[in-house]
């Protein structure tokens, strides 16, 4: 007789619902698995025979035990198929009647007493689960935490094998948890890090302000002390809240690589990802040898991805950030399968003026040649360039001069104040794009953006006698649309005005030696 | 010169080989025994053989390079009175014609947006009158000076550690092309196809400031190639000039060593002229600036009170927000009023 559980397996980023079938016939004592599966997997038949004769129920005497994972052609990993295994092959001994199972899928990994242990990417699991129609989770109570986020899901926990028999058998009920979003909880900045701490510095901290509003790529130029990092690190504590969809697949995303919050429940602030100098290719984009991994652009998902000394980076990793910064996604392919991850991510970039840091700066000796500037320069390639809209370069600050000092003086903007300018600035694109496809001013393209930027007659003035004045490359041109239509909307405004676009101009990516003087 | 003869394989071993002494010795020679010479084995350096010249030769026509020999009447006159002047100039473009008056403009590659401006606009207003411009074409100081003398519609010539075939450093190929188009000319003494070996360019400097018969120096740190060029120039007995910087710039230590070392200080940019004993040409007229407003007017002040100055410092003096100060730098900069550069902002007018 044949018996069938619902359970599933990741691909990618997806949960793909897997049928778990159980075929017990006559024969010479013998347990089969087929339909892909990994070692992992092999491995459970091993655990789940002592569990079940551990936890005192029956293991099939004498009977040929034929285990089949459908769909048959695609790979099966994980050890969370332990349980539903057992489960089948209990309920072939018709210890279980089959239509109970119907409704059910099941998750979890067994130890050789019988015990359900929590599972890795429980998360991705049930809101798979949920997208394909299933609407009760029978899963391990270590995952319970972590997944209870999941709306409009009944979650039965268990904690034994036993128990999870007895509630199928109805000998024991369950109290059913039902997942639920949780509520929007909005984690205050921490006290140590705030950019008031950051003196002076407020043409930075204006375009860190406009970067965020707009989801506008971000390179800071400048020697080394001039504050890059010390801003970079305080970004999250600007960045708007998420809805819970975007916690939602934020976590999810974490709980792929095994990172879900350790206190469970869902990750309320965007992420802040700042990978060191030596990242490999795959730690970055994702891959890596065996199961797939995400990489560090798809856990900035939603968040920023801060690339400090960029130009000492390895070129190859630079490069892969071409598609991912286009597309908003990265594809990762393999000989039998490709796998996409999400990454749409605000990608804060730093680098110093030369090797040594001090090319241009007046009072400290640059010691590089000017071919080791040139090609420090030259590792940012052109395409990589092209992907920055907004480049701010700053000076080394002179401690002592009476300038900086007055400047330290002043009220600092704090990250509450600049925070709620561009939750505002968020608002009133949220609600222009509401019928698009796209959420912030920095996806616009082609038509949306002759739509939405549109130019007032002085605004045009300036735009066109600016764009040639300064020779702004085409492309410059429309990053300049769009980071006027982000100020504009930091200040309100319908139509962009030609301040607007003055300020933007300011943004724009200089190359400082070929300049001609007037 | 009836014996104005075509220059070969010869000249060009002379040129590359002969000691200094020699090249005295034979300076009124006829080149025809440049052979016999050769062929007597009499010099001493000796190692590379004359297919190689023959290259460069054939090289030197593929890349219309001209070679002028020392006993031509276009061979700069300036240049034949130092120390060890080149046999053979190979020359792109027009070298300065014999009345023409040449200064040369000299300063750091890594020049702080300060001394790129002065070296312009010191380039633009020799151009201007009529003084032709000499100088390296290197990134930094020299380019600027070629261009504003450009700018200024005048004559420049540049002199190349390389062979005049060879743009170095590569980006300044818009650049070379602009010189030969504005009718200047590029200079070398090395043979067409040298790259651009580091032991040439003191070699080079020393055409640089021999064609010339007043040196500018704009910025330049201590023990730098432009303090070898000052160094130089007054051992050919060349004017120097020097622009006063802050004592505080690393780039201005070099030219304040020199100022305090006897060198002239250049306190405007019209003081070049009266320094070369010319009547400057252009009408100096008051400095005529585009239209302002209030905001901008006080921006301008500013600046120009304290100089060299970043967008914070703008900000707290004026007490106007970043957003504000960056939009009214904007107009500033499309007005060509200021110009900012590596986040310092400065008077570009």
């Amino acid at each position: 007789m044949v018996s069938f559980i619902k359970s599933c397996t990741i691909a990618g980023v997806d949960a793909e619902m897997i049928r778990v079938e159980c075929d017990l016939s006559k024969g010479m004592p013998l347990l089969n698995m087929v339909g892909l599966p990994d070692a992992a997997v092999r491995e459970s038949r091993d655990r789940l025979r002592a569990a079940i004769l551990n936890s005192r129920l029956d293991f099939p005497v004498n009977k040929r035990i034929t285990i089949n994972l459908s769909p048959a052609g695609t790979k099966k990993e994980g050890t969370h198929l332990d349980l539903p295994i057992a489960l089948s092959i209990l309920a072939g001994t018709a210890a279980i009647p089959p239509e109970e199972l119907e409704e059910f899928a099941v998750i979890g990994e067994l130890s050789l007493d019988g015990r359900v242990e929590g599972v890795f990417q429980a998360l991705p699991m049930c809101i798979g689960l949920k997208q394909k129609g299933v609407k009760k989770i029978i899963l391990p109570r270590e995952n319970l935490k972590n997944v209870a986020v999941v709306e409009d899901v009944d979650l039965y926990p268990v904690e034994t094998l036993r128990q999870a028999f007895a509630f199928i058998n109805g000998e024991e009920a369950i109290e059913p948890v039902r997942g639920k979003r949780p509520p929007s909880a909005f984690e205050s900045p921490d006290a140590e890090e705030n950019f008031s701490e950051v003196l002076g510095r407020e043409e930075a901290k204006r375009a860190i302000e406009i970067s965020v509003s707009g989801f506008h790529h971000l390179l800071f130029t400048g020697p080394p002390g001039c504050g890059k990092s010390m801003m970079a690190k305080r970004i999250p504590t600007v960045m708007p809240g998420m809805t819970y969809e975007e916690m939602l697949e934020v976590t999810k995303l974490y709980s792929l690589s095994g990172m879900e919050p350790e206190e469970g429940g869902l990750i309320s602030r965007r992420p802040f990802r700042a990978p060191a100098g030596n990242v490999s290719l795959a730690a970055m984009v994702g891959g890596g040898s065996g199961i797939p991994r995400p990489g560090e652009i798809t856990l900035a998902h939603l968040g920023t991805l801060f690339l400090d000394e960029m130009p000492e980076m390895r070129r190859d990793v630079l490069e892969a950030l071409r598609q991912p910064l286009e597309d908003e996604k990265i594809t990762i392919s393999r000989s039998s399968s490709k796998i996409t991850y999400p990454s749409k991510f605000m990608l804060i970039g730093a680098r110093n003026p030369c090797p040594c840091g001090y090319f241009g700066d007046e009072t400290r000796r640059c010691t590089c040649s000017m071919q080791q500037i040139r090609r420090y320069q030259e590792k940012l390639s052109g395409p990589i360039m092209d992907r920055f809209d907004i480049f701010v370069d700053l000076s080394a600050i002179d401690y002592d001069s009476p300038e900086w000092k007055r400047s330290a003086e002043r009220e600092c903007r704090s990250s509450a104040d600049m925070r709620e300018r561009i939750e505002k600035a968020r608002a009133v694109q949220e609600e222009r794009y509401n019928k698009e496809e796209i959420r912030y001013n920095s996806q616009l393209r082609g038509n949306l953006m002759k739509k939405y930027c549109g130019l007032s007659p002085e605004a045009k003035e300036v735009y066109d006698l600016g764009c040639r004045q300064l020779k702004v490359s085409l492309r410059g041109r429309d990053k300049l649309l769009k980071v006027s239509r982000t100020i504009a909307d930091l200040e309100g405004k319908e139509e962009i005005g030609a301040e607007h676009v003055a300020e933007a101009l300011q943004y724009r990516r200089r190359d400082g030696q070929t300049d001609d003087y007037q | 010169m009836d014996r104005q003869m075509t220059i070969n394989e010869y000249d060009l071993w002379f040129s590359d080989q002969a000691g200094v002494n020699l090249r005295r010795l034979l300076q009124q020679a006829d080149p025809e025994d440049l052979k016999s010479f050769f062929e007597s084995g009499a010099c001493p350096k000796w190692n590379r053989d004359l297919d190689f010249y023959r290259r460069c030769l054939e090289r030197a026509e593929q890349n219309r390079i001209r070679m002028i020999r020392m006993t031509d009447p276009e061979y700069p006159q300036n240049l034949k009175e130092i120390h060890d002047p080149p046999w053979v100039l190979f020359a792109r473009g027009r070298l300065p014609e014999a009345e023409m008056r040449c200064c040369a403009i000299v300063g750091s590659r890594k020049a702080t947006p300060y001394g790129q401006k002065m070296a312009f606009d010191f380039g633009k207003i020799l151009g201007e009158n009529g003084i032709g411009v000499v100088s390296g074409m290197a990134l930094g100081a020299d380019g600027q000076a070629h261009r504003g003398c450009l700018k200024g519609g005048g004559y420049t010539a540049a002199v190349l550690g390389s062979g005049a075939d060879i743009c170095t450093p590569s980006s300044h190929r818009k650049l070379m092309e602009d010189i030969l188009e504005g009718g200047g000319c590029i200079l070398s003494e090395q043979m067409p196809g040298t790259p651009g070996l580091p032991e040439n360019y003191p070699l080079r400097n020393r055409i640089i400031s021999g064609i010339s018969e007043a040196v500018i120096v704009v910025e330049a740190d201590e023990r730098s190639g432009t303090s070898i060029t000052a160094g130089m120039a007054l051992e050919q007995g060349r004017d120097v000039l020097a622009l006063p910087g802050n004592i505080t710039s690393i780039m201005s230590r070099g030219t304040n060593r020199l100022i305090r070392e006897g060198a002239v200080p250049l306190i405007s940019t019209e003081s070049i002229l009266q320094e070369l004993g010319i009547e400057k040409r252009t009408e100096p007229g008051p400095l005529k600036l585009p239209a302002m407003g209030k905001d901008e007017e006080l921006l301008y002040r500013t600046i120009r009170q304290i100089g060299m100055t970043g967008a914070d410092e703008l900000c707290s003096l004026t007490g106007k927000s970043p957003g504000e100060v960056a939009g009214l730098l904007t107009v500033m900069e499309i007005k060509g009023l200021v110009r900012k550069s590596g986040g310092k902002i400065m008077i570009a007018k």
